[in-house]
């Protein structure tokens, strides 16, 4: 059916700005709407940028990190060998018996949604991209994903080596760094992104990348070179590759709060597995997108890249630091997993932000009470002293007890997310009185700890908090990642 | 839509009201106005509340709301009712 416009032709030349020449912002072509103020990324207007996170930090006590020491590679040392043994071979006839009893939330069909949405995306997690794993390089893998690096590029079908601008013979991309920024933010969008920020790095945020890799230990320096490279003992990061691109993936909310009881289940931890597997992909899909460009994208061997997620995200503004010590947003709250590349490609840096959310986090304690591990702090202030080599100390925060944390995955034979489904701001956003109690909370300066407790409270008598029925999630007829809450777009 | 809707209906009760008033010669003291907003403003966010709720898949949540929302903008509508009776 044709649709006849009650506007003439000449008002709508007219109507959008084609026919004066003086117009104020006339756009000539794609590269002119990116930096058109009206392209900048909206946030909530009582989410305030300021010029340092709302978590104190001393640079001077901060180091570069060593990734090993992280939970997810060192459990097994921090309870002990003995003990891991024995809590694994328990955890694998539990999680048996539990798929014989049909047990709601560890079934076959729910153990397998968990494996498969952590194990999707085609691709590993590389330093320069999926491509330059060679065959030689990937041999070890088995031939399914070897790649040759010397395969035609335009006419090979099997996923071909991305030409570079050198190789294309065209000139590199080049834009402003508020054009860049705003490219790479719509790019990664399409990639599956939520949210994006940038941060520059200097003598402090270098401080954020960690020394060592997480898996191979290999040692992570910067120097003085033109492009990335990668030796049996380290990686190195051009000096030139100062800007972190800081990207979020959301969680299904539906889908982290179908744990049993307190207890997580194979179901709930799903959410996390999915976000992580299409964040693999969106990675290796931007670092493709930054080569193809004619930059470098530098991304680490594994899901926790080169550097500390929630660290990079409050340096570039996605959110606050929380009591759970991750990153909690105004938008999405923590129903979100931080990701990292390192690239060349100049962009502007976003600022921290201030939307009352660490103050919010002081007077709650909803996850310090609920987490079934007791490893999350409950003292009301924040403090700078760790509690164990996993944490990174230099800033004040409510340092947890990760080891404690694993051990409980273990027990219960599943992720656990409960600090984040039980949070105040995992919300679907949809009632304004979501936005409304997120106002109060930004910017209410009367009583604002006995307010902000009464906000917490209602949220339990609200029953946010409430068990889900775990089995009715199979029947449920959910958005696209069990995701709606996106916030700013231009299609809300 | 529905905010369309909703703007339209209480823009033609605001002018009915405001005529009806005019038609009675009735005057109506400071006071009266701010409540009968807050009673607007709790009635509004009662029936957002709920069918939000519902479409959040909060159940409770939305009754709730409905309760503590929508008992205070009830009272404060019943006030005013008898005030102008």
């Amino acid at each position: 059916m044709r649709h006849h416009s009650t506007v003439g032709k000449k008002e709508r030349i007219s109507a959008l700005g084609l026919d004066r020449e003086d117009t104020a912002e006339k756009f000539n072509d794609l590269d002119d709407v990116m930096a058109s103020p009206s392209a900048e990324w909206k946030r909530p207007w009582w989410v305030r940028e300021v010029t340092k996170p709302t978590m104190d930090i001393d640079w001077d006590a901060t180091e570069r990190f060593d990734a090993r020491k992280i939970q997810q590679v060192s459990w097994k040392k921090y309870v002990g060998e003995e003990k891991a043994k024995e809590l694994g071979k328990r955890r694998e006839e539990k999680v048996r018996q539990w798929m014989i009893e049909k047990r709601s939330g560890y079934t076959l069909r729910d153990r397998a949604l968990d494996i498969a949405g952590a194990q999707a995306g085609s691709v590993d997690t590389s330093f320069l991209g999926s491509w330059a794993k060679t065959a030689e390089a990937t041999k070890n893998e088995g031939e399914m994903f070897a790649r040759d690096a010397s395969r035609s590029k335009l006419t090979d079908p099997a996923r071909p080596k991305p030409m570079s601008p050198e190789e294309l013979g065209v000139p590199c991309y080049e834009g402003t760094p508020q054009e860049n920024s705003r490219m790479i933010r719509s790019a990664l969008r399409h990639f599956g992104a939520s949210q994006v920020g940038y941060v520059e790095l200097n003598d402090y945020t270098k401080k954020l990348i960690y020394a060592e890799d997480a898996m191979d230990g290999k040692r992570i320096e910067f120097e003085n070179v033109d492009k990335a490279y990668e030796t049996k003992e380290k990686r190195v990061i051009p000096e030139k590759a100062k800007w972190v691109i800081v990207f979020s993936v959301q969680m299904s909310e539906e889908l982290i709060k179908r744990k049993s009881g307190l207890m997580p289940s194979a179901l709930s931890a799903a959410a996390t597995g999915a976000a992580y597997g299409q964040a693999r992909n969106a990675i290796d899909q931007l670092q493709c997108f930054l080569h193809v460009l004619g930059y470098q994208g530098l991304m680490g061997t594994w899901f926790n890249g080169l550097g500390i997620a929630p660290a990079f995200a409050v340096m570039a503004g996605l959110g606050e630091i929380g009591r759970i010590n991750r990153m909690i947003s105004p938008e999405h709250g923590p129903l979100q997993r931080v990701f990292k590349v390192v690239t060349d490609l100049p962009l502007e840096p976003t600022k921290p932000i201030d939307a009352g959310i660490m103050n919010f986090c002081r007077t709650c304690k909803v996850c310090a009470d609920e987490c079934p591990a007791d490893c999350l702090s409950k003292e009301t202030e924040p403090y700078w002293e760790p509690k164990g080599p996993w944490n990174n100390p230099g800033h004040k925060t409510w340092y947890e007890d990760s080891p404690t944390c694993r051990t409980w995955w273990a027990v219960s034979t599943a992720g656990c997310s409960t600090c984040f489904a039980v949070c105040a701001f995992s919300k679907k956003n949809i009632s304004v009185i979501h936005d409304l109690v997120k106002i109060a909370i930004a910017k209410n300066r009367i009583l604002p700890d006995k307010v902000n407790a009464f906000f917490a409270k209602m949220d339990g008598v609200f029953g946010y908090q409430d068990q889900r029925n775990i089995d009715d999630w199979w029947g449920m007829e959910l958005p696209p990642r069990g995701t709606k809450n996106v916030k700013g777009t231009q299609l809300d | 839509m529905w905010r369309f809707i909703y703007g339209v209906v209480l823009g033609a009760g605001g002018m009915a009201f405001w005529d009806w008033l005019k038609s009675e010669n009735i005057t109506v003291d400071w006071y009266v106005w701010p409540l009968m907003l807050l009673a607007l403003a709790l009635g509004t966010l009662a029936v957002h509340h709920f069918f939000a709720s519902r479409a959040e898949l909060e159940p409770k949540a939305a009754w709730i709301g409905l309760v503590i929302f929508g008992v205070p903008a009830l009272l404060l509508s019943g006030w005013m009712i008898s005030f102008f009776n």
